[in-house]
């Protein structure tokens, strides 16, 4: 999948941020205070979709989107904790040497979920992951301080990739 | 992963890489001795543990909701368990209006779909079609996937009709719920009902003429609520098989938890008697006279097509049971749906004070038990909550220690790989997945 061309094929509909994460979680909070942090800013076009730790509801929601923005948490041998990463969701499978545990404690995974929607024809064309790399998610501890701040971060790269969609659609009618 | 092949005489370590977490770990570890199955350990991590702890101090009224956050697969279970034995600790159980009752049943039915559905068709049904995943299995099989989706979907909606959104639902609460639906919200959904219905019908059918079911017939004892004249979601008796009949609030002067040196998870029993087995599998075996109409022909077809009668005692067949369970959640959602009117009120008025309660509902998986000691300020002094999966524990290792033996000359790859087919037959939490599995067999 291409991230060349990503606002000429992309087919109408909200985008969907859909983020992923348990609010009890230590630092699995992250998508869920990114979720909240769109919130407290919405922007018309964009729909959000808290999946809290329930990856498996994703395929419910994601016919029909021209846009698929996953925010999620995730630990990994290979990843340095505090990196915030943002990519084409072909890319991030590939350099971030995702396994179906890295993004979830449970089954059906975040991984597996966008791979059978891939499957199933039903993956827009552009779909990126906006991934903070955390060094546990331990649960009932509060998230670490750093969690907030690139939960803002992640907010405000979302409104960016949010934009440009809207922008190419104002432009192009 | 070794992939060594078993020599019986030898005295051998065979030892598969640390599978990726799930809530908490897995592990299964097998122990052979001269070709006979020494030692099963199944060990499993148990969130609620955790939850209670957090519970105490709280007041009642964010019960529901923290409680939600256990399983985001059943987070209504939870969530009606609570209630139920809440309320009956503030002594408001027997004021709860009809209409509210019958709304917890429609919640419930959306979660049995949603949840039976995940399972049966993205977790399960892999096993036996012979696929690693859904994902390759939806290569060749990508229509029947779809359509099981949107049976999934519809369960979603369900409960995001009355519990606000569909994952970590809001909507209900100590007494009833925050809000219940405008009548033609409800009917709206009726025609997409009546479809999926009858595709969950087709698609049953469908995996009844082709799946093969091996052979494995236990001597089960089944635990299931056991309500008078309905199929179990929200009340009814405690009841088994082998005679037991007790009201809810008796639970621990029968079942018993036992800590077990090799797990986090407290394994349960029936005092005097050891292993049971709850879930779909159980429901049906002791509840198949009170199904829906549609969904009681379903059964007699299948097993028509499958010639086996109930009692079903090879748990390789919950698979099935949870499809006749699914179908009557739709046809009860529908028969609900189709005679509703927006009640004047959506919950009862409840005030705090102190007393103690305990409630069961049928989770997807199986008997959820909850109960709460409540101060006179409404502050939580004290929760006890026992999962399906953790009620199933000592069955999953008898039944392991059972195919362990069966499976001796596979090669680890391969005898893993049948043990975790078996242990979705239980759908428990702590797996729900492919590689939950530490898998370590060890032989003497």
């Amino acid at each position: 999948m291409s991230d060349a061309q990503p606002y000429a094929q992309a087919r109408p509909g909200p985008i969907l941020v859909a983020t992923c994460g348990n609010s009890m979680g230590g630092d699995d909070a992250f998508g869920p205070l990114v979720a909240g942090a769109l919130r407290q800013r919405p922007v018309r076009g964009i729909e959000i979709l808290d999946l809290h730790g329930n990856p498996a509801q994703l395929l419910d929601h994601i016919e029909g989107c021209r846009a698929l923005l996953l925010v999620d948490a995730a630990m990994g041998a290979n990843m340095r904790p505090g990196q915030l990463l943002d990519m084409p969701w072909s890319a991030a499978r590939e350099r971030l040497h995702l396994s179906a545990r890295s993004l979830s404690s449970h089954d059906p995974s975040l991984v597996d979920q966008l791979a059978l929607a891939e499957t199933l024809g039903q993956l827009p064309q552009y779909a990126r992951l906006i991934v903070l790399i955390i060094p546990d998610a331990e649960l009932g501890r509060a998230p670490r301080p750093l969690l907030l701040r690139r939960a803002l971060a992640a907010a405000r790269q979302i409104h960016r990739h949010a934009k440009l969609h809207l922008t190419h659609d104002a432009s192009s009618c | 992963m070794s992939g060594s092949t078993p020599a019986n005489d030898e005295t051998r370590s065979i030892h598969v890489a640390a599978m990726a977490r799930v809530e908490g770990e897995g592990a299964l570890h097998v122990t052979m001795r001269q070709g006979k199955v020494e030692e099963v350990r199944l060990e499993i991590y148990e969130p609620p543990r955790f939850f209670e702890a957090l519970l105490r101090g709280r007041d009642f009224r964010e019960v529901p909701d923290i409680v939600a956050r256990i399983c985001g697969i059943c987070p209504v279970a939870y969530q009606m368990s609570a209630c139920h034995a809440i309320e009956k600790a503030l002594d408001v159980s027997g004021q709860i209006d009809p209409a509210i009752i019958t709304m917890r049943d429609l919640l419930y039915c959306g979660e049995w779909i949603e949840s039976h559905v995940l399972h049966i068709f993205l977790l399960h049904l892999p096993d036996f079609l012979g696929y690693e995943s859904a994902i390759s299995m939806a290569k060749d099989h990508g229509d029947l996937v779809k359509r099981a989706l949107q049976v999934k979907k519809l369960g979603n909606e369900i409960i995001a009709l009355l519990g606000g959104r569909s994952v970590h639902p809001v909507g209900a609460c100590i007494g009833g719920f925050y809000s219940l639906p405008e009548t033609d919200r409800c009917r709206q959904l009726l025609p997409t009902l009546r479809t999926r219905l009858d595709e969950m019908c087709e698609l049953t059918l469908f995996l009844a003429r082709k799946l093969t079911f091996p052979d494995f017939d236990r001597d089960y004892e089944f635990v299931a609520l056991q309500p008078a004249g309905e199929y179990p979601m929200n009340r009814g008796p405690i009841v088994s098989s082998r005679g037991l009949r007790i009201e809810q609030e008796q639970f621990l002067q029968v079942f018993e938890e036992q800590q077990v040196p090799y797990s986090t998870a407290l394994r349960a029993i029936i005092k005097g008697r050891g292993a049971y087995c709850v879930g779909p599998l159980a429901r049906l075996n002791l509840n198949a006279a009170s199904l829906h109409s549609r969904a009681a022909e379903l059964l007699q077809e299948i097993c028509t097509i499958i010639q086996r009668d109930l009692p079903w005692r090879n748990s390789f067949l919950s698979l099935l049971a949870r499809c006749v369970e699914t179908v009557h959640a739709l046809a009860v959602a529908g028969d609900i749906l189709q005679n509703y009117t927006q009640p004047k009120r959506s919950r009862v008025p409840v005030e705090a004070c102190a007393g103690t309660g305990a409630a069961a509902t049928e989770a997807p998986r199986g008997v959820l038990w909850h109960q709460y000691r409540i101060g006179a300020d409404g502050s939580i002094v004290s929760a006890r909550i026992v999962p399906p999966t953790s009620q199933n524990q000592y069955q999953i290792e008898n039944d392991l220690r059972v195919l362990a033996e069966q499976i001796i000359s596979l090669p680890d790859e391969q005898a893993q790989l049948r043990c975790e087919q078996l242990i979705r037959n239980y759908d428990p939490c702590i797996s729900c997945a492919t590689h939950f599995l530490k898998f370590d067999r060890r032989w003497k």
